[in-house]
C-alpha cells in the first residue's frame, strides 16, 4: 500500500465529481456536481424567481385592487357632482331614512286621487275638474286611457279616490252618487258597490229576475234615487226607491290581505268599514260581505271626523287619516282604538291630513293638504315617529299646492296627487 | 411596497368618504309652524301666504273647496248638493217635506260648477215629492275665487254698476257670524220685541239640544256676514229714502245703515231667509202657502220653525246690488211725511217730525194704498215696496222685495190673496244656478245670462203671476 504522499495527493476535485465518474466518449472526465453544491444554488436562484414572481403577481392583483377603487371613487363623485339625490340602483331601496327626490309630472286637471298598479307599470289619477274622468298612464307617465262610470256627466258624477286590488281592478268611490265603481285593470266598467250589501249587479239582476246579459250597462243615479240600467241594444230603463243606508264611500284602500277599506261619512257615523277580500272575490250577484266597522263622528280621542284614508301596518293597526281633526287614529287589530298622532304645535304636526299610505317598513306616508308637504313616520314601533317630511308650498317642480292623495309603489316611487297645480306629481326613493 | 399600501388606503379612505358625502345630503328637514291646532288648519302667523290681515295659509277659494268639495264637509258648493247623508235642516211641509242635508239633495244656493236643480216649466219644487231635479253645469254664476265681475244693480243712479272681485269669505265669516253657538247673549233690549221659542229642543242631535230661550243667538244661516266684505253697506242714496226712524237705526257711521234686529245688540244680528216665524222664502207654486221652503227642525212641530224670524236676505244682497234699493217706495213720494212703515212716535228724520199711523190688526200699515206698500210685519220692517221710479234710468222700477201681500189669485186687488214672503233667494241662487235662457229671455236682463234665477226663461214670474195673464203658457 502506498502511503499517500503529498506529490501523491488527490487534488481535490474542482468540478463536481460523482461516484461514478462520467467520461466522455473521448474519454474526457465529466465533471459531475456534488449532490448537495448543485441543488442550493439553484434553488436558491429558484426560490428567488418563485419569490419575484409571486411579489409581481401580488403587486399586480394590488394594481387591479387600487384600479378598480379609482374607478369607483371616481363614479361616485361623477354621480354625486352631477345629480346629488341618492343612487337607488346602488342603494337598497327604501332601506335608509331620507326623504324622496322629485322626479317628474303628469298633468291632469285637479287630481284628488292616485293609485299605482301592483306591478307598478299603470298609474291611475281621478280629476276633479272640468270632464272629472279617472286616467290611466304608463309608467313614464304617457295616457293610456281615461274613462268613467256610464250614464254619468261631469254634472253628476264625482269620483275621488281610487284603489287597486291584487288582480287590477280600479275601484273609485263615486261621492255624488255614494258609489264605489269597479273597472278591469283596462278601465272597463264592471260593477259598483252602492251600499253595504249591495252592489249595482245586485239590483239589475233581482229586478230582471234573471241573469243579466252580457254588455248590460247600470249606474246608480243619486239625484233620483235609483239604478239606470239598458240592455244590449234596448232603450235606457230606470229601477226607482234603491235607497243607500248609512252609506258614504270616501277613502279607499287595500291592506296586505287584500281586504278594502272604505272610509264612510254618513252624518254622525263617520266610521272604517272593512270589506273581507274574500267577499270582493267571484260573482257580486247576492253580494253580502261581512263588513267590519269601527269609528263614529266626532272630536273625541276615539272618534273621526271626515276620515279620509285607512291602511295597516304589518302587524294589522288601523291608521286612519283623520281630516278634520287634523291627526291620525289608530285602531288595534281587534278595532278598539288605540291612540293618536299628529295633533298639536311641532314641527310633526298635521294640518289638514288626506291621503296616506303605509310603505314596507312601516313607514306612514301622510298628505297634508294645507300643510302642502307630506309628511312621514315610523311606525314600526309602540309609539309613532316623526321622521321627515317633503315638498313646500309652490308652483314650481317638486313644489305643492294643496295635494290630496299619494301611492307608493314596490320600487321605491311615489305618486302625489298635486290638486291645484294640475298634476300627479312622481318622487322616488 | 409601502408606497403601494399608501394607494390602497387612499383609495378606500376616498371612497369611503364619498360615500358619506352623498348620504349626508337630503336629509330630513323641518319647517317653522305657529300652529294652535284649529286656527292653524287656515292661519299661519309667519308663513301665510295670502291676505295681509287675515293671515290665510293659502288662498281662500282653494282653502275653503279643500273641504266644500264634500271631502271635508257634507256642502257640496262646487256642485250645488249635499254630499252627507243626515241633516237637521229641512225644507217643506207635511208629507212633502223635504230635507235640504239629505244626501244627493241640492243645496238651497245652488253651485258654482254645477247644480242640481228642475229648472223647468213643468218642474216640481223639491219640496214636492215628485222633485225631478238634474244636475247640469252651472249657466251664471257669483264668482268666488277672486275673479272681478260685474255687480248688477249696485252703485248710485245712472252709473256704471262696479266690477267686484268676490271670494267665499266676501260673504261668509267662517268663524260663525253673532256666535255660531247658542251661547246666551245679554237679555233682550228694552223695546224690542223677543219672539220666544222658536228653538225647539232636539233631543236627535249630537249631542242633545235643548230647547233654547228667545234672548240665544243663532247661526245666520250658512255663515253669512253681516254685511259683505267691500260692500258699504246700506248706502243712502242720492235721493233720500227714508225708513222708518226707529226701526232703522244707522251704524254711527256716515256711509251706512245697520238692519234692524229682534232681540240683540246691534251688530249681532242675522240673516234668515225667511221674515216671519211661519214663512220662509215663496216657492214655486202660486198660492200653495203651505209649500215653502220652511226651514225647520226635524223633530219639531211644524209650524214652529228653526230659525227665528230675523232679517230678511234681501237687505244682505242688497249691501251690494243697492241700486234696487234706491229710492225704494219706503215713502210716499209725494207726500214726504207721510211714511209707509210706522215710525216710532216724535221720530225725526231730515227735519220732518213723522206721522205715526198704528198698525192694522194684520200687522199691515196701508196708509194709502195707492201710494204705498205695506212692507212691514209687526214691528219689523220686511223688506221694500217698489211702486214709484226710481229715477234711475235702468232701474227705474223694481220687484218689491219683502212681505208682500201680493195678489194671489189673479184678482190683482191689493191685499188680496195669500202673502207669500219674499226675499231675493226666492227668484235667484246665491252660488249659481243651471236654468236655462233662450230667445227673449236670453238677452232681458243686463247680465245676458240666467242670472242666476232659479227657473228657466221666466217661468219664475208664472209661479206667482200665473192668474195674472190670460193665455195659455207654453214652456
Amino acid at each position: 500500500m502506498t502511503t499517500p504522499s503529498p506529490e501523491n495527493e488527490v487534488a481535490p476535485p474542482t468540478e463536481p465529481v460523482g461516484e461514478n465518474p462520467v467520461t466522455s466518449p473521448e474519454g474526457e472526465a465529466i465533471p459531475v456536481a456534488e449532490p448537495g453544491a448543485e441543488s442550493s444554488e439553484e434553488t436558491i436562484q429558484l426560490e428567488a424567481v418563485e419569490a419575484e414572481t409571486r411579489r409581481r403577481r401580488l403587486l399586480l392583483i394590488l394594481l387591479v385592487l387600487l384600479l378598480l377603487l379609482c374607478c369607483c371613487a371616481s363614479y361616485f363623485i361623477y354621480r354625486y357632482a352631477t345629480k346629488p339625490e341618492p343612487l337607488p340602483e346602488m342603494l337598497p331601496v327604501v332601506d335608509v331614512n331620507y326623504p324622496p327626490t322629485y322626479k317628474f309630472s303628469i298633468a291632469l286637471d285637479k287630481p284628488v286621487g292616485v293609485a299605482v298598479s301592483p306591478d307598478g307599470q299603470r298609474i291611475y289619477g281621478v280629476e276633479s275638474e272640468k270632464e272629472r274622468l279617472i286616467k290611466m298612464f304608463d309608467q313614464d307617465g304617457n295616457l293610456l286611457k281615461s274613462f268613467a262610470p256610464p250614464f254619468t256627466t261631469s254634472a253628476n258624477r264625482k269620483p275621488i279616490y281610487v284603489a287597486v286590488d291584487s288582480k287590477g281592478r280600479v275601484f273609485v268611490s263615486d261621492t255624488y252618487n255614494n258609489v264605489i265603481a269597479v273597472f278591469d285593470k283596462d278601465g272597463n266598467f264592471l260593477d259598483g258597490i252602492i251600499s253595504r250589501d249591495k252592489t249595482l249587479s245586485d239590483v239589475v239582476v233581482e229586478h230582471l229576475g234573471s241573469k243579466m246579459p252580457a254588455g248590460t250597462l247600470f249606474y246608480y243615479d243619486n239625484a233620483n234615487k235609483g239604478v239606470v240600467y239598458q240592455l244590449p241594444g234596448k232603450e235606457t230603463e230606470f229601477i226607482p226607491h234603491v235607497e243607500q243606508v248609512d252609506w258614504s264611500p270616501l277613502g279607499l284602500r287595500f291592506d296586505q290581505q287584500g281586504n278594502l277599506l272604505v272610509t264612510n261619512i254618513v252624518a254622525g257615523k263617520h266610521s272604517v268599514l272593512i270589506f273581507p277580500a274574500a267577499d270582493l272575490q267571484g260573482s257580486w250577484v247576492d253580494f253580502n260581505p261581512q263588513v267590519q266597522e269601527f269609528g263614529e263622528e266626532g272630536k273625541e280621542n276615539d272618534q273621526l271626523s271626515f276620515p279620509n284614508s285607512a291602511v295597516t301596518d304589518s302587524r294589522g293597526n288601523y291608521y286612519v287619516s283623520d281630516g278634520n281633526n287634523g291627526r291620525i287614529s289608530v285602531w288595534t287589530p281587534d278595532l278598539k282604538y288605540k291612540t293618536f298622532f299628529g295633533l298639536g304645535s311641532s314641527d310633526s304636526s298635521l294640518n289638514l291630513p288626506r291621503g296616506i299610505w303605509m310603505d314596507d317598513q312601516d313607514r306612514l306616508h301622510v298628505v297634508d293638504a294645507v300643510g302642502q308637504y307630506v309628511r312621514v313616520y315610523d311606525v314600526s314601533g309602540e309609539e309613532a315617529t316623526f321622521l321627515y317630511n317633503f315638498g313646500v308650498y309652490g308652483t314650481a317642480e317638486g313644489e305643492f299646492n294643496f295635494p290630496n292623495d299619494i301611492g307608493i309603489d314596490g320600487t321605491g316611487r311615489l305618486y302625489i296627487a298635486d290638486r291645484e297645480n294640475n298634476r300627479i306629481q312622481v318622487w322616488s326613493y | 411596497m409601502k408606497k403601494l399600501l399608501f394607494a390602497v388606503v387612499f383609495g378606500l379612505l376616498l371612497v369611503t368618504a364619498i360615500s358619506t358625502i352623498a348620504l349626508a345630503d337630503n336629509g330630513p328637514h323641518g319647517g317653522f309652524q305657529a300652529t294652535t291646532d284649529a286656527c292653524a288648519s287656515c292661519h299661519r302667523a309667519h308663513t301665510a301666504q295670502y291676505g295681509s290681515n287675515a293671515l290665510l295659509v293659502m288662498q281662500p277659494d282653494a282653502l275653503c273647496l279643500s273641504c266644500h268639495d264634500g271631502t271635508g264637509a257634507g256642502t257640496n258648493v262646487e256642485d250645488g248638493v249635499y254630499t252627507q247623508a243626515g241633516s237637521d235642516v229641512y225644507y217643506g211641509t207635511g208629507a212633502s217635506q223635504k230635507v235640504e242635508g239629505t244626501d244627493g239633495a241640492s243645496l238651497f244656493g245652488g253651485g258654482f260648477t254645477n247644480a242640481l236643480m228642475a229648472t223647468a216649466w213643468s218642474g216640481k219644487v223639491t219640496a214636492d215629492p215628485a222633485f225631478n231635479a238634474t244636475s247640469r253645469p252651472s249657466t251664471s254664476a257669483h264668482t268666488y275665487n277672486g275673479t272681478a265681475g260685474t255687480v248688477w244693480g249696485s252703485g248710485a243712479n245712472n252709473t256704471v254698476s262696479a266690477l267686484y272681485a268676490l271670494e267665499c269669505v266676501s260673504c261668509h265669516d267662517p268663524h260663525g257670524t253673532a256666535g255660531y253657538t247658542n251661547a246666551p247673549i245679554a237679555p233682550a233690549l228694552p223695546g224690542k220685541t223677543c219672539i220666544p221659542a222658536l228653538i225647539p229642543a232636539d233631543p236627535a242631535a249630537v249631542p242633545p239640544r235643548p230647547a233654547q230661550p228667545c234672548n240665544v243667538k243663532v247661526a245666520s244661516y250658512r255663515l253669512l256676514r253681516w254685511q259683505p266684505s267691500g260692500s258699504t253697506g246700506f248706502t243712502a242714496p242720492v235721493t233720500a229714502v227714508n225708513w222708518s226712524g226707529g226701526a232703522f237705526p244707522t251704524n254711527g257711521t256716515t256711509t251706512g245703515w245697520t238692519v234692524p234686529d229682534n232681540f240683540a245688540t246691534l251688530g249681532t244680528e242675522w240673516y234668515t231667509i225667511g221674515t216671519t216665524a211661519a214663512f220662509a222664502v215663496g216657492d214655486y207654486n202660486a198660492g200653495n202657502a203651505n209649500n215653502v221652503y220652511n226651514l225647520k227642525n226635524a223633530t219639531a212641530p211644524e209650524a214652529a220653525t228653526y230659525i227665528p224670524a230675523g232679517v230678511n236676505t234681501a237687505f244682505f244682497c242688497a249691501q251690494c246690488h243697492d241700486r234696487y234699493f234706491n229710492n225704494s217706495r219706503l215713502r210716499n213720494a209725494t207726500d214726504l211725511s207721510v211714511y209707509c212703515g210706522s215710525p216710532v212716535a216724535g221720530t225725526i228724520v231730515n227735519g220732518v217730525t213723522l206721522t205715526q199711523y198704528p198698525p192694522t190688526a194684520g200687522g199691515q200699515h196701508p196708509v194709502d194704498p195707492g201710494r204705498c206698500e205695506p212692507i212691514y210685519t209687526g214691528a219689523v220692517i220686511t223688506g221694500w215696496g217698489d211702486n214709484g221710479p226710481s229715477g234711475d234710468t235702468s232701474y227705474m222700477y223694481r220687484h218689491a222685495s219683502g212681505d208682500i201681500r201680493l195678489s194671489m189669485d189673479g184678482t190683482n186687488a191689493a191685499g188680496a190673496g195669500t202673502s207669500v214672503s219674499r226675499s231675493c233667494m226666492a227668484c235667484h241662487t246665491s252660488h249659481g244656478t243651471a236654468s236655462q235662457m233662450t230667445t227673449f229671455a236670453a238677452n232681458a236682463s243686463l247680465a245676458a245670462d240666467s242670472a242666476l234665477l232659479r227657473m228657466d226663461n221666466r217661468s219664475l214670474c208664472l209661479r206667482c203671476h200665473a192668474g195674472d195673464v190670460n193665455f195659455a203658457v207654453v214652456p
